[in-house]
């Protein structure tokens, strides 16, 4: 905290299942019934049950845009979560631990990962210490940060005398205490914490009584123990009504506020969320006509296919019948669905495809960012197969991009790519309703026709190169993947081929001119810098963060955010870029994807890139850092590396 | 509820080495096996809980077991090698009815 301004960041950690969830969505809940603006991520491991997960969030009076690290404050319910954030706290900061850990050793910590063991190791034994919790709260209370220790086990053991529950779920109230008694020192009011406990276990009476007396005994016990200290404001939202949202739930609003009729999914992280949210929440409640015919809702219909090559194929049924269509997966189910997407391609069958992004290739970290399918994307299918490939940067530009996917999709017949990514997935953040504001976005159906067309030609040659659309049912109609005549009806005569490929070419360039240049490509900051940071998708906040950061510090860099992948804004960007003195794409592959496409569209290389490789979000001090080693010693990779 | 209060009481004051966390009745908590449940008197106790019906636990009975110390499943012959170097043997572990809320895909 500084001066009048709230801005802390948290880590509450924990083994994966063992409540750190819960506890990570009380403390968005307190600080959002406190009237500040949240953002909070998850990170967890893809295949180990209790192995060390951790919720990161930042509270701020401002928009926070991302998160940071060293954090004001770390809530450790076991020694894995001391020790693993040992190096993430901020001078001045709070950690809670158990003191019933203290004895424990990193080397003996059953889930913790043998690297990590070692590094640890390897630096307490630089001090002369052994690797254990107590040596890492005395360097934690050497480094200026106060730390609190809760007898956790008897905490426990008290909440379940008083309230006369042995409950089987009574030991994830670790995480509620550790978190109540951060949030005591930190000036958080106890009814904010009542509250937000109701919110998250409302519905089960027998579970939110034990948790409100443990938070209630934890607070108790940092009172009594490190007294109080001020009172937290409240922050600038205080009293108002506002959602707390995942880019998951985001993309999901958008399909259903967006006319989305149909989705079909095979589960797949970080993907699957948005899937069964538009489940849980598909009825809509209609007027009007549909009121008079008798109906009082309507439906999505969401539908689990067998695999990733039956979701992209039923949605494209869907999309022929009329739906507007969409199917949502990762890489590993894209790479399935490529064979499909030429097929929508040729058919020219509308399709949106959200693509979460995740750290790969394979498996990879199945649970983990990155930005590993740019190319993936722009080049799936075979045989040329222009697609539209767009890229959000923030939760906000999530929900617009998602609507306008769904238009270009039915407008221009055509596969549409969004790309999105695990970091967008599981990050929450607050929101006010207006910001999310579907008539900002008209559907548009494109050239359809609706009831019998005298000489119907599914593939008529237009100069747009954009037939007009009917649904199956009304017309005598061919829909093919062999190549076609205006009908079509299957012919290989090579004037027809010739006319449907060059249709199809005259359709992209329709699709190029009709987005402008500027949706495609933004330019954040001062037009007159000499380096400009080009980027895309979700390390967008990130990046502005540390364009203000560098600002402050008297580096003067502007960001280009490239939105629209494909067709390439290469007017733009060739402008821009022509201006640089130094390039620098920002991105979460090895192999510059974005840099490439820059120079395959351009001509102009981009000679510096900074990394993030480790499948941990983007902070904003990766890219202060990256851009004064590039500035300073003119390096041209630089891989940053921050996140536990 | 009423049952356990009956037949538990806590074992620290009366410095007894029978407790619920050497018990072959007891299944400790996956991620935090300072609690466990009894598969006897179907109820959740602390660790140094006690009760008339303590069976020492071993590692001879059943095909498989769980290491809370190294927090994995095991054979017979690994839960006997694990058992010698003094890890905590149990026949399984207690994983709560609504722990899926905490999990996800991977
Ligand atoms: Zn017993
Ligand atoms: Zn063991």
């Amino acid at each position: 905290m500084t001066g009048l301004t709230v801005d802390l960041n948290i880590i509450i950690g924990g083994p994966q299942g063992g409540g750190v969830e819960s506890a990570g969505q009380i403390a968005l809940k307190v600080f959002t019934l406190k009237g500040y603006n949240i953002i909070g991520t998850r990170e967890y491991h893809s295949n180990i049950m209790g192995a060390h997960s951790y919720f990161h969030i930042r509270v701020s009076d401002n928009t926070p845009r991302a998160l940071r690290l060293p954090v004001e404050s770390l809530v450790a319910v076991d020694a894995e979560s001391l020790l693993t954030h040992v190096n993430d706290v901020a001078k001045g900061g709070i950690v809670v631990y158990d003191v019933g850990s203290v004895d424990q050793n990193a080397l003996t910590l059953a889930p913790m990962e043998h690297s990590l063991k070692k590094r640890i190791e390897k630096m307490f034994s630089e001090r002369g210490a052994r690797p254990t919790v107590s040596e890492a709260i005395k360097l934690l209370e050497e480094r200026g940060v106060r730390t609190l220790g809760l007898p956790l086990k008897e905490l426990l053991r008290k909440t379940s005398e008083e309230t006369g529950a042995l409950l089987a779920s009574i030991a994830r109230a670790v995480n509620i205490m550790g978190l109540s008694a951060a949030l005591h020192v930190l000036g958080v009011e106890f009814p904010y914490i009542v509250k937000a406990v109701e919110a998250q276990f409302g519905k089960r009476p027998k579970i939110l009584a034990p948790n409100i007396a443990a938070a209630r005994i934890a607070v108790e016990y940092a009172r009594e123990k490190y007294g109080s200290g001020n009172t937290l404001p409240d922050g600038p939202h205080k009293g108002r009504v506002r959602m707390i949202a995942t880019g998951n739930e985001i993309v999901a609003m958008a399909k259903i506020v967006g006319g989305l009729t149909f989705e079909s999914f095979y589960p797949i992280t970080p993907s699957s969320d948005e899937a069964h949210y538009i489940e849980e929440n598909k009825y809509l409640d209609v007027g009007g006509d549909f009121k008079e015919a008798g109906l009082d809702k309507l439906s999505i219909v969401t539908l689990q296919t067998e695999d990733e090559i039956a979701a992209i194929g039923m949605a494209l049924g869907a999309a022929l019948a009329g739906a507007r269509a969409s199917t949502t997966t990762s890489g590993p189910g894209f790479s399935l669905m490529n064979e499909f997407i030429s097929m929508a391609v040729e058919a020219e069958i509308p399709i949106v495809i959200s693509l979460w992004m995740r750290a790969g290739p394979s498996t990879g970290i199945a649970t983990r960012t990155g930005q590993q399918d740019l190319l993936h994307a722009i080049f799936s299918g075979h045989g040329d197969t222009p697609k539209i490939v767009i890229a959000s940067g923030d939760h906000v530009e999530a929900f617009y991009d998602t609507i306008k996917a769904m238009n270009w999709a039915e407008k221009f017949q055509t596969p549409v790519i969004h790309l999105l990514d695990k970091y967008l997935a599981s990050t929450s953040v607050s929101l006010d309703e207006w910001d999310l504001d579907p008539s900002l976005v008209e559907i548009d159906r494109g050239k359809r026709v609706y009831g019998p067309v005298k000489d119907y030609k599914r593939y008529e040659i237009t100069e747009d190169g954009i037939s007009p659309m009917a649904p199956l049912g009304f017309n005598t109609m061919i829909i093919n993947s062999l190549e076609h005549d205006e009908y079509g009806f299957v012919s290989e005569d090579p004037i027809d081929r010739e006319a449907m490929v060059l249709k199809r070419v005259r359709k992209f360039e329709t699709i190029s001119k009709s987005i402008p240049e500027t949706e495609k490509a933004v330019l954040h900051g001062d037009p007159e810098a000499r380096v400009t940071i080009v980027s895309f998708g979700s390390t967008k906040q990130a990046i502005l963060s540390a364009v203000e950061e560098l600002g402050r510090e008297g580096v003067k860099v502007n960001f280009l955010q490239i939105r629209v992948l494909s067709p390439f804004p290469k007017d733009l960007v060739s402008k821009v870029l022509g201006r640089a003195e130094k390039v620098v794409s920002v991105e979460a592959n090895a192999t510059g994807q974005l840099a490439f496409l820059v120079r395959a569209h351009t001509g102009h290389s981009v000679n510096h890139v900074i990394q993030k490789l480790n499948a941990r979000p983007l902070y904003d001090v990766d890219v202060v850092y990256g851009v004064k080693r590039i500035i300073e010693s003119g390096v041209e990779r630089v891989v940053v590396s921050s996140g536990s | 509820m009423q049952r356990a209060a009956r037949v538990f009481e806590s074992v620290t004051s009366l410095d007894r080495g029978e407790s619920c966390s050497s018990c072959w009745n007891w299944l400790p908590h996956v991620h935090f096996p300072f609690v466990g449940y009894c598969t006897l008197w179907g109820i959740t106790t602390f660790e140094d809980y006690y009760c008339s019906s303590y069976k020492l636990t071993s590692v001879d009975r059943e095909r498989f077991y769980w290491c809370a110390t190294c927090k994995i499943r095991l054979n017979r012959e690994e839960a006997v090698s694990h058992w010698i170097m003094k890890h905590r043997v149990f026949r399984g572990a207690y994983v709560e009815p609504d722990i899926r809320e905490e999990i996800y895909e991977g």
